[in-house]
């Protein structure tokens, strides 16, 4: 038997011994220059091993030995079939293959189906007026800091409010969904669906849209946020994505700061863009129940695109001409203002698809 | 300080050694990866211990390595403490703000207690030359560190965002509370930092040796106090070299604010981290008898971290066990320790079990504690 030469540190003491470990029968003895130790063979443990570091041997006194020859320990102490799977799967250079391949697979799938799809069966077993206090609150931040007081008439807001009901009576959502009309401010001719079912349609919006059946297929797209729990879903999406994002990257903590938040801003943003088709689909039918016709979208979208290119040229041509901008060019609902230059940046999808999905929807029975 | 052992020079060094590599660690990162997300984060508990003794085991001082002991049952009842209360909190805060609010107190109160256990589990699951480190701070302790935090919190009781019927308030009052807010807590940060870190070395034990710190909080202010000008030149620089390039061409734009937040994200990083390392670690003996020397550089720190900021963006996350490998043997290749007595006379005692409910809450909740 060859004997195993280790390090032996008794547990009590820092005192390093260069030693040598024998295996014999039922004993296992530990030998140095001034000393030894023989412990019974069935009480010694042997540690798994851990790539690349030296074996540890534990010995039911609370004293070990550090092995560095591998194979001489396991030889002595017949623990070949003492590797774990984890350490098993570490050294085996096709696994760690696969197990990369599953990664990125899981990313991607969880990524694309499996974060959504959490979300969504989550928002749908939570009522709609768990959302109305974040929906009060922000309701009156936005009112603060961006919106001011409508200057519509009494009778545009009669209309246009009519036709809320009515689109709002063919789905079911409860009437505790309202319509809110606000001066958009800076942020323009906008919609939007908050959180609890309150829809905020702005003057500026109606008045580049002053058909009101062409500003109903926008409230039928909000409609559709609400129905579909979006602004719930999407907190929770942004939750679990930074959950896992966190639980990936973990390991360089201090670099999280930095390092993470962009992959989850093009996370959120793509699954903007997924909210969007969905309440695009959903104001197509709801346009056809109702008895309207989702070529309104289509038109809708087109004026509001109209309008932003016009807008644009204005402050291109104030611009070579040294003149200040006459007014921000209005974004077509909430940033889409980007969308030409940055595709996937933006959380809208591109118009002309949209125009083009309304199409077909219209041809489809 | 403590009086400088006689004859520093003729001690006897015993520089640090990280032997891991990054192919070793890669192979180990990824598995662990993969069978976490295969068993739901089950897994995630034993991939924490192989990681941690991976690295513990690379670490080599005077001839010999450190190991970890962590047991991963105990980390996992830790963390699924720490996910249903991170889970709580983040469900209550969307939802029902006045109940989060009450839970962050919760939470806040049992904060000292947390972080006493945490640094106790870590302690006392690590050992060098088959010797456990120990931890012996408490509750108390840890309060008399974090206390100054309750200022900072007790400032947003006053804004209307808490109690909007009690004060009617102009906007320009809640935009002075908020800026007092920030500075108080800029005020006591270099505080909390440096008394915790000044904790965790004086409740220390290496066997039944004590480990001790005569570190002022003077220290810590000068360092962050640095820091703080440090973030304010570089607006300027930004500025005065930014916003012209910027009007040359409006394409520079998102290139020149990665670049100022990459490069000044990294440099603060490295300086924070390279001062307050060299500070603690060249402050801080064992027994009276063993001193420490930390040499982190922030050039070459700063030069670390932003290549790997960038070799981990650009590979999508793979290349994060490499960039982990080169930072922790940096670290180890800059850190020695000097003694005036052979290391074999430290002698051990008997450590309590730990929970890791503690530690893992700490991670969770995104605390850095790290020494």
């Amino acid at each position: 038997v060859t004997p195993i030469h280790a390090d032996y540190f008794d547990g009590k003491s820092a005192t390093r011994r260069v030693a040598t470990i024998m295996v014999a029968g039922e004993m296992v003895t530990v030998s140095w220059a001034e000393g030894a130790a023989e412990f019974p063979l069935r009480l010694t443990r042997v540690m798994p091993q851990l790539r690349g570091t030296p074996r540890r041997i534990e010995f039911p006194d609370g004293s070990a030995a550090i092995a560095r020859d591998h194979a001489a320990v396991e030889a002595a102490f017949q623990v070949a079939s003492a590797r774990t799977l984890a350490n098993r799967l570490e050294s085996h250079l096709g696994f760690v293959f696969s197990a990369l391949l599953g990664v990125i697979g899981a990313v991607v799938l969880g990524y694309l189906y499996g974060v959504p799809w959490v979300a969504r069966e989550i928002a749908q077993r939570l009522p709609l007026e768990i959302e109305s206090q974040i929906a009060e609150a922000g309701m009156k931040s936005l009112d603060q800091t961006v919106f001011a007081p409508t200057r519509l008439d009494a009778d545009t807001r009669a209309k246009i409010s009519a036709v809320f009901s009515e689109l709002r009576a063919a789905t079911h959502l409860p009437s505790t969904v309202r319509l809110e009309f606000r001066d958009g401010g800076w942020i323009g001719a906008n919609a939007f669906a908050l959180p609890g079912g309150v829809v905020v349609i702005t003057d500026q919006l109606i008045e580049v849209l002053p058909v009101v059946d062409e500003a109903a297929a926008v409230l039928a797209h909000e409609l559709g946020h609400v129905e579909n729990r979006h602004s719930l879903r999407h907190v929770l999406q942004a939750s679990i994505a930074a959950l896992a994002a966190a639980a990936i990257y973990g390991d360089v903590a201090s670099l999280t700061g930095i390092a993470v938040t962009a992959p989850t801003v093009l996370a959120h943003n793509g699954y903007s863009r997924d909210f969007e088709r969905e309440a695009d689909s959903f104001a197509f039918a709801l346009l056809k129940e109702t008895g309207r016709s989702p070529i309104l979208f289509a038109r809708a979208m087109r004026a509001l695109e109209t309008t932003l290119q016009e807008k644009r040229k204005e402050n291109r041509l104030r611009k070579k001409l040294g003149l200040p901008e006459a007014e921000k060019a209005p974004p077509e609902e909430r940033d889409a203002s980007r969308h030409r230059e940055f595709d996937y940046l933006s959380t809208h999808p591109p118009t002309e698809e949209r125009i083009r999905a309304a199409e077909d929807a219209e041809r489809t029975p | 300080m403590l009086a400088a052992p006689p004859n520093l020079l003729s001690q006897p060094s015993y520089p640090f050694r990280f032997t891991g590599t990054a192919g070793e660690f890669f192979a180990i990162w990824i598995v662990n990866l993969f069978l976490s997300i295969v068993t739901l984060g089950i897994y995630s508990a034993w991939a924490k211990v192989r990681k941690k003794r991976y690295f513990y085991a690379h670490t080599w001082v005077a001839d010999a390595n450190f190991e970890y002991h962590g047991n991963p049952i105990a980390i996992l009842k830790g963390r699924i403490i720490a996910v249903v209360a991170f889970a709580a909190y983040s469900g209550l805060s969307q939802f029902m703000p006045n109940l989060a609010a009450a839970l962050a107190l919760v939470l806040f109160a049992a904060a000292p207690w947390v972080i006493a256990r945490s640094m106790a589990f870590n302690a006392v699951n690590s050992s060098y030359r088959n010797l456990r480190f120990g931890f012996d701070g408490n509750y108390k302790d840890v309060l008399r560190a974090l206390w100054p935090i309750a200022l900072v919190l007790m400032l947003s009781f006053l804004t209307p965002e808490w109690n909007p019927e009690i004060h009617p308030m102009p906007p320009r009052a809640v935009i002075a509370i908020i800026a007092l807010q920030a500075v108080t807590a800029a005020a006591v940060y270099p505080f909390v930092i440096g008394s915790l870190k000044r904790l965790q070395v004086n409740h220390s034990k290496y066997g039944l040796a004590p480990f001790g710190t005569a570190l002022g909080i003077g220290a810590f202010y000068k360092i962050y106090g640095v820091m703080l000008v440090m973030v304010l030149s570089a607006g300027l620089v930004v500025a005065v070299l930014g916003i012209p390039l910027a009007m040359l061409s409006t394409m520079l734009v998102p290139v020149i604010i990665i670049l100022a937040y990459f490069g000044v994200g990294s440099m603060l990083i490295a300086y924070g981290k390279s001062r307050i390392g060299n500070l603690v670690f060249n402050n801080t003996e064992l027994d009276g008898q063993l001193t420490f020397t930390s040499t982190l550089k922030l050039g070459k720190l700063t030069r670390l971290y932003l290549v790997n900021l960038f070799a981990i963006l650009f590979s999508f996350g793979l290349a994060i066990p490499w960039a982990v490998v080169r930072v922790i043997r940096y670290r180890a290749e800059n850190l020695s320790l000097q003694s005036a007595v052979p290391l074999d006379q430290f002698v051990g005692g008997v450590s309590a079990r730990v929970g890791a409910a503690g530690e893992e809450l700490g991670e969770w909740f995104d605390i850095d504690l790290s020494l």
